[in-house]
């Protein structure tokens, strides 16, 4: 240590170290910085499947949630209790002052497929996972125990619990959509992006020889959009629509300290 | 052996168990559509009871003082310690199994698609290990070999200390919800198992008739241990609070700790988990009179007992009390209150560990020295496992 003390630096020496050093620190800036703009394409996932979704234009109408309701089978039970009911997508909707000031948010809320999820760490027997090829947060319903832990940790309010078997009314029965499949008591249901429309989207491109093309895949709430306020697409695609909206400086997502990285974009 | 007589306390605890029983078939046929839980409270009382139940693995660390670390004054409530923690622990994994939605999945789900990064899955595989470790103890402490006692005890320990970790995790690693977020939970539930363990063993030996003069200074060693742990409780208490407060705005963590301290959840936090489960107990034991001890004792130690269950369901609560939704919401999430059949569950669980410790008690824990070597009242040499002779 004494020796280690008296050891005398010249110029030289320190110059080198005190340059290495600075040259590190700026590359982990710039490098920091990359990590932070998350619309990079991952070299790690063929595909990024992200929506994005204009506040500007959402007009609050809930079409959105009734297209929903309908394309994925869930349950409307009318006599489910507050807090109960089965939303993949909602809009929610917070007032704020009094007439004239009142100020409406309107938030549609589905899954975020989040990059880093919470609730596929979260399940004890990986009934929730990541499909890491597309991006997409999924449930394997057959395998969920229903301790609701996937609930507990997402930070969205995104995933609904079947408290009862779904029910719906008389007119509806014989009118399911056969690709989606239907769910009962005790296990936990969230958005899937529509993963059959995206199944069948790729299925087509891959029997045509081609790649999906961006706007080829829909899901039933961007489909009934009337205000067209909802984009879906590839990230990883860099000519993708959502690649560019996500770029814009009124783009932003929710949460994000708590870290999950979600791949639903809001333009404010 | 003594002859085990009915009492009215037994038929009552019988009544409620075989309540909780029904409750519990009820509940697994219907499905959790009968609990009063929603999407916005997901863990309701059954999750409180459950952590307030696993928290008897307390009685592990008790029964552990003797035969691991040489306090030589625990060893003779050692079998009992253990005994209950392993009866309170089962009896919490059957209240979970039942608060499950599809519960019969979890036994083949755990074992062919585990999650390692879930802390549940930890939180199951820990406190089965513990079961099986500390089976292995309680019937070690009973037979002759000291040293395979010493090692069952010390296995049993540390996996008691693992499991207990692993269900504050549980809540301490979820990021969403930053009333339970972080190291405290984690702390909180080691230091409620402590005392948990501390207050059944104080109970147990208070309610004997007589007591022996070994029984007697363990008794007065228990009592100033508690009046140290519920003094440490208050100040965990104080200290969540505080840092909660200083979140301050519309933090999460600052609205949940305002629900508790002056909001929905504000009157069973003050009145049944402050005064009724950490005061009034800290009243009573502070007094070391030593004509009356036993009595003050017998009533302190089931408060705080029930003070920790009203302390598991502030907690449970509080973190889900403020919503976790994409627009920030200025309301609470509105409490249904519990079911009958969740109240049922939780009461006829803590009567089944009452009548089951009664009856174990009454037939084989308390059997005289010659039939069980290292049980209460057998006069072995200091340094051994089992050793009444208070040091």
């Amino acid at each position: 240590m004494e020796e280690l003390l008296k050891r005398r630096v010249d110029r030289r020496s320190f110059v080198k170290v005190a340059g290495t050093g600075m040259t590190l620190a700026v590359l982990e800036g710039l490098l920091s910085r990359v990590k932070a703009n998350e619309i990079v394409p991952r070299p790690d996932a063929a595909k990024r499947y992200a929506m994005v979704i204009d506040l500007q234009r959402c007009i609050g109408c809930e079409a959105c949630t009734v297209a929903c309701k309908v394309e994925n089978n869930t349950s409307t039970d009318p006599s489910a209790q507050p807090g109960r009911k089965i939303f993949w997508n909602e809009v929610l909707v917070k007032e704020e002052d009094k007439y004239p000031q009142t100020k409406k948010d309107i938030v549609p809320r589905p899954c975020f497929h989040c990059e880093n999820p919470s609730c596929v760490k979260a399940c004890p027997v990986q009934a929730t996972y990541q499909d890491r090829e597309r991006g997409l947060v999924l449930q394997r319903y057959e395998k969920c125990i229903g301790c609701k832990y996937c609930a507990i940790a997402c930070p969205y309010g995104a995933r609904s619990i079947n408290w009862s078997d779904p029910s719906w009314p008389k007119e509806r029965e014989g009118a399911f959509n056969p690709e989606v499949p239907m769910r009962y008591s005790g296990i936990i249901e969230k958005c899937t992006f529509c993963v059959h429309r995206i199944d069948a989207a790729e299925a087509k491109a891959a029997s045509e020889n081609r790649p999906v093309r961006d706007g080829e895949i829909i899901p039933a709430c961007n489909l009934t959009c009337v205000a067209k306020a909802r984009f879906f697409g590839d990230l990883n695609d860099p000519k993708s629509e959502v690649a560019g909206l996500v770029k814009s400086s009124r783009a932003h997502r929710l949460k994000e300290q708590t870290g999950t990285k979600p791949k639903v974009f809001y333009l404010k | 052996m003594e002859k085990l007589r009915l009492s009215p306390g037994m038929v009552v605890a019988g009544i409620l168990m075989l309540l909780g029983f029904f409750s519990g078939i009820y509940s697994l046929i219907q499905g959790h559509a009968s609990y009063g839980t929603s999407n916005d409270m997901p863990w309701g009382l059954l999750v409180a009871g459950y952590t307030f139940l696993v928290s008897g693995i307390g009685g592990c660390f008790i029964g552990s003082l003797g035969s691991v670390f040489g306090i030589k004054s625990y060893a003779p409530m050692a079998r009992r310690a253990f005994f209950l923690a392993i009866v309170t622990v089962a009896v919490g994994m059957g209240v979970i199994f039942v608060e499950l939605g599809q519960p019969f999945r979890m036994f083949l789900g755990y074992v062919a698609s585990p999650n390692l990064t879930s802390p549940i899955w930890w939180m199951g595989v820990n406190y089965t290990l513990f079961l099986v470790l500390s089976v292995w103890a309680f019937f070690a402490l009973g037979g002759r070999n000291r040293t395979v006692a010493r090692v069952a005890c010390s296995f049993a320990f540390l996996a008691a200390l693992v499991a207990d970790g692993s269900v504050g995790s549980v809540f301490g690693m979820v990021n969403a919800r930053p009333f339970w977020y972080g190291l405290y939970l984690p702390a909180d539930f080691m230091l409620c198992a402590w005392i948990i363990g501390f207050a059944m063993i104080a109970l147990t030996v208070s309610l004997e008739k007589r007591l022996s003069a070994e029984k007697e200074q363990l008794l007065g060693s228990v009592r100033r241990v508690l009046v140290v742990l519920l003094g440490i409780n208050l100040l965990f208490i104080a200290w969540k609070s505080i840092t909660g407060l200083s979140a301050g705005g519309e933090d999460d963590k600052y609205l949940a700790a305002v629900a508790l301290l002056k909001g929905p959840l504000s009157v069973r936090f003050w009145l049944l988990e402050i005064m009724a489960g950490l005061a009034l107990p800290l009243i009573l034991l502070r007094s070391s009179v030593a004509n009356t001890m036993k009595k003050r004792i017998a009533v302190a130690s089931p408060l705080i007992i029930f003070g920790l269950l009203m302390n598991k369901m502030n907690i449970v609560a509080a973190g889900q009390i403020v919503p976790v939704e994409a627009v920030k919401s200025d309301t609470y999430v509105r409490m249904g209150g519990y079911s009958l059949g969740e109240m049922g569950i939780v009461v006829g669980a803590v009567a089944f560990v009452v009548l089951f410790y009664r009856i174990a008690d009454a037939l084989y824990l308390n059997v005289p020295a010659a039939e069980h070597a290292q049980t209460e009242g057998t006069p072995v040499k200091i340094g051994d496992v089992g050793n009444t002779t208070a040091v």
